[in-house]
């Protein structure tokens, strides 16, 4: 199902934000922007477009924060990390909607065992 | 023919019920059949007259008296209206009277009504009500969908969402309203006569919320920016530190922050704060049920209303629709019928425990709830009679009996989530406990699954945004239960149920103290029904979405001991 597939990636992305955000947005590792880079390249194939492009300028961003301090900067980041997170579960909210009403619609849907 | 008569012909059951109650108008119809009734006009005044009361009428027909005891709208003074207009029927349509060709002003017709109603300034329908319940109007009315109105001799305004009738007519003092009974200017006729102006395009929901902008003057023009900038520094500050590094004074820090919110009229932004708090509380507390995710997601939500407010303020404009009003009040509610048919027991996180009674309404057919709550802290175990347990409206039965039981409420409140209140205000009648539910019930039984999904999807749109607890309620009639089965290691009962077609729905419960008995009842009767083959009841519950499923949390079944009616919902 297509709408349950877009929901697993979405929901990928989210767990990458709770990530993010239990490190900090100040201090985020190497690792963690590599990951923003696939999911970014991931969301792109679901036709994610604006996704894609924001995830990019986030990875971009906390890498600069690494070596730039200031306030406007931190400012910017914040509120493009609130714009993805609001993004990916607004998708995930519409999905999980769609995927509910196509499951139901199915006569014979296969239990879950 | 006198503006009395004149007036009393256009006067119709609706608006006698208006000017009284339904059963008043119901036993007037019936006495008036048994008794000599003496009518006779003075000018423009109508006498009543049988055994020892005498009953005046006059225009606006609250102002008529009787040498009756009661201090409303007695049975006399409907009848005398019912038989004057008896009267008034039988008189020659085309004779004129002396007071006709008099210069008085006369009930208007129906264009003349419509026109009048429309050049009603929102300013005198803005100081009828209370500021509260202005902001109420504007925030929370959804005028298109709301309101059923109809024309005739007089404009009929029936507000769906709290089952107020408004009779419209012009003069004001006039029209009558089911719930207040007098002929002031009350909420629900202003709210009606908004109606019927944003209908026929007198004014705009656009140009309402516009205006109350005026209102924006209220908000103190230190204050607010300065609020506005602490909180923004609060947030930053969690979501650059991350949830790992927060500090044990953030919840404190949020808590001071929600009442300067409060302070500065912010409501909506208030309550997000506490709302934070109280979360990053139970993550710092390792509570299970609050993951990093979802405190992410109370932190952005905040952001998210922050940056709202920050643009109304710069903009100079909208502020007074983004700030949202203080908790829905308990409002005065037409007289319900209600008919328990279920209870559950709760126990939050928040240290309440209590008892949820759902009741089915006749007169709305939508359900009603009833909670009785108390502070676990305080009292481990329920006490009669001091708020815990205590039967609303001073029923005498137990709630489990309430929870079966069929209710007259008068004067009752209920919020806008259709909560009632126990306010001792309201008179309630036991008529009976337990007993067949009306047979109206059977049009809000879904048994077909797809338009049941229908359903929750229309209420989803409609409430644009978190469905309210009683819009989230829902009768279901499967042909089948499939299977019942205890899932040990998440500790959830799940039973599937099939409808006609073969469409599938799951219900869950989660195993809790409170909620075993229920986990074990619908064990029992699935073991019946395979050994017995009884017939299959109905579930009532509670609908949701999750993980991309729709599921139902199932709150009690009810037999056929109970219900008649076929489902067509």
């Amino acid at each position: 199902m297509k709408e349950q597939r877009i929901r697993e990636e979405l929901t990928q992305c989210r767990e990458l934000l709770a990530d993010l955000f239990q490190s900090g947005l100040t201090g985020v590792p190497e690792s963690l922007l590599e990951r923003c880079g696939r999911e970014a390249k991931y969301v792109r194939q679901y036709g994610m477009e604006w996704l894609a492009d924001e995830m990019t300028l986030l990875a971009e961003q906390l890498e600069q924060r690494r070596h730039v301090m200031g306030e406007e900067n931190e400012a910017q980041i914040v509120r493009l990390f609130c714009q993805i997170e609001t993004y990916v579960e607004e998708g995930i909210r519409l999905c999980g909607l769609e995927e509910a009403g196509v499951r139901i619609r199915q006569k014979e849907w296969e239990q879950e065992d | 023919m006198s503006e009395i008569m004149q007036f009393l012909k256009n006067v119709d059951e609706e608006y006698l019920i208006g000017l009284s109650n339904k059963g008043i108008v119901k036993r007037s119809y019936k006495d008036l059949e048994s008794v000599e009734l003496k009518v006779t006009q003075e000018g423009e005044e109508i006498l009543g007259q049988y055994d020892e009361v005498s009953v005046r009428l006059k225009l606006p027909l609250t102002s008529s008296t009787c040498s009756c005891p009661s201090t409303s709208i007695c049975k006399h003074v409907i009848m005398t209206i019912l038989a004057a207009q008896r009267m008034a029927q039988d008189q020659p349509a085309g004779e004129p009277s002396q007071e006709e060709t008099a210069p008085a002003e006369k009930v208007q017709d129906d264009g003349q009504q419509a026109d009048q109603l429309m050049q009603i300034p929102t300013e005198r329908l803005r100081k009828a009500v209370s500021d509260r319940d202005w902001e109420r109007l504007l925030t929370l009315t959804q005028w298109e969908t709301d309101f059923e109105i109809s024309g005739g001799n007089m404009i009929t305004v029936r507000d769906v969402k709290t089952q107020a009738t408004v009779k419209l007519i012009h003069p004001l003092e006039l029209s009558t309203c089911s719930v207040c009974h007098n002929d002031k200017l009350c909420v629900h006729k202003a709210t009606a006569i908004l109606a019927w102006q944003i209908r026929n395009g007198v004014i705009t929901p656009e140009k309402l919320l516009e205006d109350a902008g005026d209102r924006e003057d209220d908000f103190d023009a230190q204050s607010v920016p300065e609020v506005l900038r602490d909180v923004r520094s609060q947030l930053e500050e969690m979501l650059l530190a991350g949830s790992a590094r927060l500090s044990p004074e953030t919840p404190f820090g949020l808590e001071r922050l929600a009442l300067r919110a409060r302070g500065a009229t912010l409501p909506n932004l208030e309550e997000k704060l506490r709302v934070l708090a109280e979360r990053v509380k139970g993550y710092q507390g390792r509570k299970a049920s609050i993951t990093a995710s979802e405190l992410m997601r109370r932190i952005v939500d905040c952001h998210l209303h922050l940056e709202k407010l920050e643009r109304a303020v710069s903009e100079g404009s909208g502020l007074f629709s983004v700030a949202g009003t203080f908790r829905s009040e308990y409002r005065a509610v037409p007289d319900l019928m209600l008919h328990g048919i279920a209870m559950r027991e709760f126990q939050s996180d928040t240290g309440y425990a209590g008892k949820t009674l759902y009741f089915y309404e006749e007169g709305s057919n939508s359900f009603y709830t009833y909670t009785a709550v108390r502070p676990t802290t305080i009292e481990k175990t329920p006490r009669r009679g001091m708020g815990g347990e205590a039967v609303p409206w001073n029923l005498p039965c137990t709630l489990p009996q309430l929870s079966r039981a069929n209710v007259k409420l008068k004067d009752g409140k209920a919020n806008d989530e259709k909560r009632l209140s126990s306010t001792s205000q309201a008179q309630a009648e036991l008529l009976s406990v337990g007993g067949m539910l009306p047979d109206a019930i059977g049009e809000l039984i879904h048994d077909d699954f797809e338009k049941l999904w229908r359903a929750y999807l229309e209420r989803l749109q409609k409430a644009k945004g978190e469905l309210p607890e009683a819009e989230k309620l829902f009768l279901i009639r499967p042909k089948e239960l499939l299977s019942v089965e205890y899932d040990e290691i998440t500790q959830r009962s799940v039973l599937w149920v099939e409808d006609q077609q073969g469409r599938r729905l799951r219900g869950e419960l989660r195993f809790s103290k409170q909620e075993e008995t229920a986990i074990r009842s619908l064990e029992r009767m699935e073991k019946k029904l395979r050994k017995q083959g009884e017939e299959l009841p109905v579930f009532f519950g509670s609908l949701y979405v999750d993980d991309g499923e729709c599921l139902f949390y199932p709150i009690e079944t009810i037999g056929s001991d109970r219900l008649g009616g076929e489902g067509d919902a």
